[in-house]
């Protein structure tokens, strides 16, 4: 056994040989991006742009930092979740109950309503999580619609279908700079994530998860962990909005459209990458304020087909694609044109590589 | 004690309903391992339909039954094939992410069509009702639980009794050896996803006449099978049968004893059984796996 070169390792070797040595600007390239991005975005408001592409802007972060919350239970673990628009919802909706019933100042509720999401997350996580994919999936997205039916039942202390007004607060600014903040940390989160113990431990069970569990990690518990984690960033940011938006109903905070917009934004850009969310994010929504200027039910449709196709022709994303493409045609031709400069034998070599992949 | 009663009936003209809607969900699940997220969209469109051949046609929904169900069959080929097949071997979110993309395109397209109004197809015996003992049952819906009745029976005979059946059944139980033996496993595959939709569109043309419909029940009605196909075990006809009526007899008894909000709470119970029944039961339906007829 020790004799025979596995594949596996073969290929390692064959990538450790031929890989560029790092620098340390290149492991932290893309914080650098991130926090030249973050400045730049900072200084868009002192440009004298008007007041409508502030609101554009912040809603972008705000998707980002849902798309990428939802990333990593999706598109890390695996563990595809078809009802995350309950945690936007619950915390919005204990923000706005506790802003106008209990006149509590806005900044205390938005923590209040992270560590609501994120115990709700525990209760029904820790029986669906212990399942597979499939199971967990479907029952989130009854987690949804019953939560939805629950809160316009609840009359008495949601208003139901009245909704709930919210004191107003029209500070564009204070909302730009909360999201672009959320989004800069979301991303760096992400980034040390990819490349922590945990992060990897996640990348695991969504490969393999009974050989990861073979491996001595407490899958449950992992699970769980980023599950709580992006339930109350969610919840966070459902609270964020709902005071943006100074009016809540179940329509209005337990919208079908969050599902599918999380979904395609993730998966366009890329599953379980740290830059997918973000390219996928601006790049739906650039494409959905362009073509489509209200939200009709053409939307459902386009995006719908949108989503069947990228999963069908690119389903590692955009990110995905550009990164480790050797999977898709597409994927070979940029890894190509990327190697032509490294040399002929280097390109030979990753041909190697990528055909004793292709053979496992 | 009346009331008692009436629900029981309700909830078992319901429960029949649902059987057939799980039993359609189930055997797909069974053959393909794919979960089908427009499931409950697929019976809306049956129900859609149903509707249209009623009011531009003038057919009667049993008599569009049959054609419901070739159209749902080539339609369930024509969708598994295209969709659903190149990403069957890939990682089992793939899937889903395909049937939820699918989800929205459906309800999408019939919003666009037939707006969101809710639609109720009319038949000759809509107004008729059945009384008994002063306990009452509209004949439309006793026309339904009759006719899913027969197709449940249908389907088990089918299933059991002829080659092609059989042979849907051994792809599910082992595809290797079902290929070894010379059966098709990518025609069975597609045949079992035409299948289960054929079964979707004929729930949902009974339904049609019950019961106003409109484009985004849906996501309940998936919901509701998965419910279904997990306490029934996933097994046999007769546990998703008996698991439907269970459900059938719940809801029917939350909104007959609870005023006002009984249908909402009905949704909410659904979602609470699944929580409640995966969390007892951990193994879900895998364990069973297989085949069900």
């Amino acid at each position: 056994m020790s004799t025979v070169v596995q594949p596996a390792e073969a290929e390692r070797r064959i990538l450790a040989a031929t890989a560029r040595p790092r620098r340390k600007v290149v492991k932290y390239r893309s914080l650098i991006v991130l926090l030249l991005a973050g400045v730049g975005m900072g200084l868009v408001p002192y440009s004298g742009l008007n007041d409508s592409v502030l609101l554009t802007l912040s809603t972008m972060f705000m998707w980002i930092i849902l798309s990428s919350s939802w990333n990593f239970i999706s598109g890390f673990t695996g563990y595809v979740d078809f009802g995350h628009g309950v945690f936007f919802g619950l915390g919005g909706y204990v923000t706005g109950l506790l802003v106008v019933k209990a006149e509590m100042p806005f900044a205390t509720t938005v923590p209040l309503a992270a560590v609501f999401a994120a115990v709700f997350a525990l209760l029904i996580g820790f029986p669906l999580l212990r399942l597979r994919g499939v199971y967990f999936s479907i029952a989130m997205l009854g987690s949804f619609l019953a939560m939805r039916e629950l809160v316009l039942m609840a009359t008495p202390l949601t208003e139901g279908a009245q909704g709930l007004v919210l004191p107003p607060e029209v500070n564009r600014l204070f909302f730009y700079y909360l999201f672009l903040g959320g989004a800069v940390l979301i991303v760096a989160f992400a980034w040390w994530l990819r490349r922590s113990q945990f992060g990897m431990s996640l990348l695991a069970i969504k490969d393999d998860e009974r050989g990861a569990e073979a491996r001595g990690i407490n899958t449950t518990l992992l699970k769980l962990t980023v599950f709580c984690l992006s339930a109350a960033i969610t919840g966070a940011v459902g609270a964020c909005w709902a005071y943006e938006i100074t009016f809540i109903d179940p329509e209005i905070m337990f919208r079908d459209s969050f599902l599918i917009n999380v979904a395609l934004m993730t998966v366009l850009g890329g599953l379980g990458t740290v830059w997918g969310p973000v390219v996928g994010t601006v790049l739906f929504l650039m494409v959905r304020d362009t073509l489509w200027a209200e939200q009709g039910n053409s939307f459902l449709v386009v995006f719908g087909a949108f989503l069947i196709a990228i999963v069908l022709f690119m389903p590692e994303g955009i990110v995905g694609t550009v990164q480790r493409g050797e999977r898709t045609v597409l994927g070979r031709l940029i890894n190509r044109v990327r190697h032509r400069g490294a040399g002929a034998a280097d390109a030979d070599s990753l041909e190697t590589a990528t055909a004793v992949r292709s053979v496992q | 004690m009346h009331t008692l009663i009436q629900v029981i009936i309700d909830g078992v003209i319901l429960g029949g309903f649902y059987a057939l809607m799980a039993q359609g969900l189930s055997l797909i699940f069974g053959i393909m391992r794919v979960i089908n997220l427009a499931h409950g969209e697929f019976l809306i469109l049956g129900a859609y339909m149903a509707w249209v051949a009623q009011e531009y046609l003038g057919l009667d929904v049993l008599m569009t039954l049959p054609l419901l169900i070739a159209l749902g069959f080539g339609f369930g080929w024509v969708v598994s094939r295209v969709v659903i097949m190149p990403v069957l071997e890939r990682h089992e979110l793939m899937p889903l992410l395909i049937t939820f993309g699918l989800a929205s395109v459906i309800a999408g397209l019939l919003t666009v069509t037939f707006t969101t109004t809710p639609k109720v197809t009319t038949a000759a015996y809509s107004d008729s009702v059945i009384s008994l003992l002063d306990y009452r049952v509209s004949v439309s819906k006793a026309v339904m639980l009759v006719a899913a009745l027969v197709l449940l029976t249908m389907l088990t005979l089918f299933l059991n009794r002829t080659k092609k059946g059989k042979a849907m059944k051994a792809t599910a139980q082992n595809r290797e050896a079902a290929r070894i033996v010379g059966i098709n496993v990518t025609r069975m595959y597609c045949s079992a996803f035409g299948l289960g939709t054929a079964v979707a569109f004929a729930a949902g043309g009974l339904f049609s006449v019950t019961q106003g419909f409109h484009p985004f029940m849906g996501g309940l009605f998936t919901l509701k099978a998965f419910v279904i196909v997990v306490l029934g075990g996933g097994g046999r006809v007769s546990g998703t049968l008996a698991a439907a009526m269970f459900v059938g007899i719940i809801e029917a008894g939350l909104s007959g004893y609870v005023s006002n909000i009984g249908t909402s709470l009905g949704t909410a119970a659904a979602f609470v059984l699944v929580v409640v029944v995966l969390a007892l039961r951990p193994e879900g339906i895998s364990r069973l796996g297989g085949v069900r007829a």
